[in-house]
């Protein structure tokens, strides 16, 4: 699969240490005074990983180097997702686009989150069927992804985190009391397509908390990270070097390091 | 005007931490050995030069959050400057790159200048 960033066997995309840089671009003109006059230019902003990987078998850095030769080193652009972010656009807002409630399910937010602030919401099942609220990333289905959120309900209830490529979906149901409880759903689908949905399904009448959706490329879950316009699927990214060092260290052992960029 | 995030001690850096403090001046030498100086900038500025370890996975996402949010060296904010005790306005990053360094899980580095500007 050329435009996606391999993962490795272990479910992840990168190792430690990783290196991340983001670039912006502020035109500069010193006065006479010594004041400054700005410019921003928010088209120039990039981000640079520099990732360094050990241990790889014969068969993950053959999955690198095959990508590597199939976008024709930094030519060709392809997805990549950093292993440092949160996959989801508008966790702390689901009220916003591309998050997509069913028809029935109403959102309401400012609600109290596990922080002690307001970020939460309600959301509530009005419809006869079950309902959702999801959000769909152009992301190979068949990796492996932990999907995470916090939630809450006065009464102690089972609701649906959902999993879901073009051709399969797997449901985890999970339990949600009255103290904050991060749930989780991990797997790998097999499914060949380039959509992925993750979704809450509320069964008519349910009333749940949410907080901090978070969907990462990997097993487990880390911390939150909260995500606006901007989240962490990147689609014209690019290698960032002309050649890729590979270094056998020992039998089916095999080390590298190179930086992928992509426009913010 | 926004304020430069803290750590969760409520610290906003941490040791060894670089101060440095100037108002630069353009000095002109002439043939007979004399020289004409002015200064570039109205006032003494100040710049840190913030040195962060071991920070967890919310305080460097929060750093990231305020560097894109201040579009790199474009945006002004307030510094709690540690050294005064007193909030500095008119600073900015000192470039337009931050580096974040994942060392491990909840392990990670950073470390950028932050200046205090004329205008």
């Amino acid at each position: 699969m050329a435009n996606f960033f391999p993962q490795l066997k272990s479910g992840a995309i990168a190792q430690y240490p990783i290196r991340k840089t983001i670039a912006t671009r502020t035109i500069r003109n010193v006065l006479p005074d010594g004041s400054l006059y700005l410019n921003s230019d928010p088209a120039a902003g990039h981000i640079l990983w520099q990732l360094a990987y050990q241990g790889l078998s014969t068969q993950e850095i053959g999955s690198l180097t095959a990508h590597f030769d199939a976008c024709r080193g930094r030519f060709q652009a392809f997805t990549f997702i950093d292993p440092t972010d949160n996959m989801l656009i508008n966790s702390a807002n689901l009220a916003a686009a591309p998050w997509l409630p069913s028809t029935g399910l109403n959102l309401s937010g400012n609600a109290a989150d596990p922080l002690g602030k307001s970020g939460a919401f309600v959301l509530t099942n009005n419809a006869q069927v079950a309902a959702q609220l999801s959000q769909t990333s152009n992301v190979p289905a068949n990796y492996q992804y932990c999907f995470s959120a916090y939630v809450m309900s006065a009464e102690p209830t089972t609701v649906e985190l959902v999993r879901s490529g073009p051709a399969s979906e797997e449901r985890t149901a999970v339990t949600a009391g009255p103290e904050w409880n991060r749930v989780v759903s991990n797997g790998s689908l097999s499914d060949m397509g380039t959509e992925f949905t993750v979704a809450i399904s509320l069964l008519p009448g349910q009333r749940i908390s949410v907080y901090g959706p978070q969907l990462e490329a990997q097993v487990a879950p880390s911390r939150y990270r909260a995500t606006f316009t901007r989240a962490g699927v990147y689609p014209n990214a690019h290698w960032a070097v002309d050649a890729l060092p590979v270094m056998a260290d020992a039998p089916n052992l095999f080390s590298t390091i190179f930086t992928i960029e992509a426009p913010i | 005007m926004a304020t430069f995030p803290s750590l969760k001690t409520g610290a906003v850096t941490q040791y060894p931490l670089e101060i440095t403090t100037g108002q630069g001046s353009q000095v002109i030498r002439f043939l007979d050995g004399t020289d004409q100086r002015y200064l570039l900038h109205g006032r003494m500025l100040r710049a840190w030069q913030i040195h962060l370890e071991l920070l967890d996975e919310d305080e460097i996402s929060a750093l990231e959050e305020f560097f894109n949010g201040q579009q790199g060296g474009y945006s002004k904010f307030v510094f709690p400057d540690p050294y005064s005790g007193t909030d500095v306005a008119s600073c900015r990053f000192g470039g337009d790159v931050l580096l974040s360094d994942y060392e491990g899980v909840d392990s990670a580095s950073t470390s950028f200048w932050v200046i205090e500007t004329d205008g």
